[in-house]
């Protein structure tokens, strides 16, 4: 008896189930219909959109004569590859090469910082706000900082390597420079993967970090055996987060590089909104647009995967 | 009491009838609204609101709403969007680059006619022509490139300034030698010397403002080569001419080490010529007669000492200008209206204002042969003694016109060369191999002679 009544509760009672699944169903509908819509509206429409004009030729001032989108098939696509003059396979690569670079090296130092902040020490708290501050400040006023910190005659980067009698470099004029330099600036955005590590290495279980303790293992087997593989899930996140954001950039082209020195930044973001809005070519955009979204789609999945290998969950299960 | 009240109301109340309905009748037409985008910061943004409201005042039928935009590289594409959703103004200011694309596309009025009966002759080299003759629109202002200098510098090194007359103009060897006098390092060396230290220049000789194509590609009409022939058929860049020009220009930077490196969006890094020649880091600036106006600024508020002088040149003296475009789209419902705006705006003599800052110099060529009108706006304060020897007969004899007026596929082109030119001034590629490897990539853009693709 008493287990009926707790399946009543439930709304497990088959009775009652046949009586008000079907309105609660349109009752929960409901409630998420504004979500539901706004996802339709302004993401899934624009997208199947971007899909349609990536089979055509169009662009936007044809707006104005009233010139519909021309088919061509596979066109745009086919010459995204097989053009010479098409910048979409470098700019692909550069991407990469700094989304990866940059994901990678703010994953490493955020841990590292995050770890050296977790231990006590007078001052921590406001050595905690001084490596969040950096990334309070907006995009833009950070890049402009950043010019001037790396600019070839005045810099104060430059200024360093003329103190330590090293070779003054033109960071952001020289091809094999920029991206690095632009990963190194990345760092200064870590603010928020340090919390969200602190947290997570606040929540490393006492218990285990003492069995290493007991068994006779230093900080360093607490470290890898205890402290990573507890925190692999928010790392797992930070990566997916990191890799989507990274492969965004698009503030720091604008304002320091306009996709110089010969083209090598000129990453995803910036060559599509290029094309779209400066070469009035919104149907080849829309190819590239489409393109760069299934192969970041392709990579999350692939890390998705392999995080089987890697990431321990405490539960046990996913 | 009451009833006196009432007569005066029944008397009051059909002469106010009829006031109404005649005021109805014979009022005037409701003003057309026409709106004018440009692109301006501050001081510009209020003189031009100034025009505006003049205009509004003398032509009580039209309303004209300026709708100011940051001057950035992003006015362009925010055009684009606003002709995406057909929210397009009347008329707007418009990049010299873009020009050629919106006819093209179908987007802007043909403007012949009227320039032809009621516009004043302006000057040829900011008039915008389609390749089948049509005007399309012209440059609200001419801005050619100069050279700027610090005098202080000169007097310092016990130098002779650069001549203001073209005719006069030192050639490039003359130019180099004084640039390299001018470049010092801290240690009081100059390039060539021994113990000279490229990473430790306190003053370079010269600084380019190589963001700017116009501010190189003089050169290479200097040098008898050029971008693209006169008659706009060939391509020139890969002309002996140009390309020993191009070689001579990153020499500078690389070779003869009087110029700074060049970043890739160095400009705010070095600082503009006021902030470069006033700071001593830089001793001669190339760059455009709108830093006339902010070199002014500096001279009032900080008392830089500098002044105006002709390009060096390589085989004859010459300059090359820009200056952005005001159009009027097709699209507009009031096109009469539209026009009479433009004419207004087009005049020198309703943005006097602004060209006496030094911002603009006049459209129009009678502003510079007019004695009268030539003493308008040149003997402002704002405009050094040489500006008179120098700026009309640069405006009216020695202007190379930036093929982005008259060239449709320019604009694409740009695209491919651009990038190219961060291997000349960084040194990593001669001039030839330069111009070799954004070659081939032009020249089917050239042949299609097509602003869009």
């Amino acid at each position: 008896m008493g287990e009926t009544a707790l399946k009543k509760d439930l709304g497990r009672n088959p009775a009652r189930i046949k009586k008000y699944k079907p309105q609660e169903a349109i009752a929960g509908y409901l409630f998420t219909l504004p979500a539901i819509a706004g996802f339709l509206i302004f993401v899934l429409g624009p997208m199947l959109y971007c899909l349609y004009l990536s089979f055509t030729r169009y662009a936007i001032v044809d707006a104005a004569t009233g010139t519909p989108p021309a088919w061509v098939g596979l066109g745009n696509y086919i010459e995204m590859f097989t053009n010479p003059i098409s910048l979409f396979p470098k700019s692909l690569g550069s991407t990469f090469y700094y989304a990866f670079g940059s994901m990678i090296l703010s994953i490493l130092f955020s841990l590292w910082v995050a770890v050296l902040l977790n231990r006590k020490f007078l001052g921590r708290n406001s050595l905690r706000a001084a490596f969040f501050m950096p990334s309070v400040m907006p995009i833009v006023a950070t890049s402009v900082v950043w010019t001037w910190l790396l600019q070839p005659q005045f810099g104060l980067l430059n200024y360093l390597l003329r103190l330590l009698h090293l070779p003054q470099r033109n960071f952001l004029g020289d091809e094999a420079l920029v991206i690095p330099a632009l990963v190194i600036m990345s760092l200064w955005f870590c603010g928020g993967t340090i919390v969200v590590f602190l947290a997570s290495l606040q929540d490393v279980p006492v218990e285990l970090r003492e069995a290493v303790a007991i068994d006779g293992g230093n900080k360093w087997h607490e470290f890898i055996h205890v402290t990573l593989p507890c925190i692999s899930p928010v790392i797992f996140f930070q990566f997916i987060i990191g890799l989507v954001g990274a492969v965004q950039i698009f503030t720091q082209v604008v304002v320091m590089t306009n996709g110089g020195p010969n083209n090598v930044t000129r990453f995803l973001n910036f060559l599509i909104f290029e094309d779209a809005f400066r070469h009035f070519r919104m149907g080849y955009a829309s190819a590239e647009a489409f393109t760069a979204f299934v192969i970041v789609l392709i990579l999350t999945a692939l890390i998705f995967k392999s995080s089987n290998f890697w990431v321990h969950y405490q539960g046990g299960d996913k | 009491m009451r009833r006196k009240l009432q007569k005066t109301i029944g008397l009051v109340m059909p002469v106010l009838l009829v006031v109404l309905l005649a005021g109805q009748i014979f009022a005037a037409p409701k003003p057309v609204t026409i709106r004018f985008m440009y692109w301006a910061d501050g001081e510009q943004k209020k003189v031009v609101e100034q025009v505006c409201k003049k205009f509004n005042q003398l032509n009580p039928d039209i309303i004209v709403k300026p709708e100011a935009k940051p001057s950035d590289l992003n006015f362009d594409a925010m055009m684009a969007t606003l002709i995406g959703s057909k929210n397009l103004p009347d008329c707007s200011y418009m990049g010299e680059t873009d020009t050629l694309r919106y006819y093209e596309k179908g987007v802007l009025a043909d403007l012949s006619s009227f320039f032809k009966k009621d516009l004043g002759k302006k000057l040829d080299a900011v008039t915008i022509k389609s390749t089948d003759g049509k005007t399309i629109a012209a440059g609200l202002s001419d801005q050619v490139m100069i050279l700027y200098y610090n005098k202080d510098l000169f007097d310092k090194a016990k130098m002779e300034y650069p001549p203001a007359s073209p005719d006069k103009a030192w050639d490039w060897n003359k130019f180099v030698e004084a640039a390299t006098k001018l470049t010092v390092d801290a240690n009081g060396k100059h390039p060539g010397e021994a113990g000279f230290d490229p990473n430790q220049v306190v003053t370079y000789g010269v600084n380019v403002s190589f963001f700017f194509q116009f501010s190189f590609m003089w050169a290479l009409n200097s040098n008898g080569g050029g971008t693209v022939s006169p008659n706009g058929k060939e391509l020139w860049f890969n002309k002996p001419e140009s390309i020993d020009a191009l070689q001579k220009v990153a020499d500078l930077i690389n070779k003869d080490q009087v110029h700074p490196a060049v970043g890739s969006n160095q400009a705010g890094a070095i600082g503009g010529v006021d902030q470069a020649l006033l700071s001593g880091k830089v001793a001669m600036f190339i760059s455009g007669s709108w830093d006339i106006a902010n070199a002014g600024r500096a001279k009032r508020e900080n008392s830089l000492n500098y002044g105006i002088a002709a390009l060096p040149k390589l085989k004859v003296p010459v300059t090359m200008n820009c200056g952005a475009p005001l159009v009027i789209y097709k699209t507009s419902k009031h096109l009469a209206q539209a026009k009479r705006f433009y004419k207004f705006m087009m005049d020198p003599e309703q943005v006097l204002d602004i060209i006496k800052t030094g911002a603009w110099l006049p459209n129009e060529e009678k502003w510079y042969t007019d004695p009268a009108l030539l003493a308008k706006w040149i003997d402002s304060p704002n405009f050094p003694s040489e500006a008179r020897t120098l700026i009309p007969a640069y405006a009216l004899k020695y202007t190379a016109q930036w093929p982005a007026y008259s060239c449709p596929p320019w604009s694409r082109m740009g695209s491919q060369f651009d990038p190219a030119w961060d291997a000349l001034w960084a040194g990593k590629k001669t001039a030839k191999e330069t111009v070799d490897s954004f070659m081939p990539k032009i020249k089917p853009i050239f042949a299609s002679g097509k602003a869009n693709d």
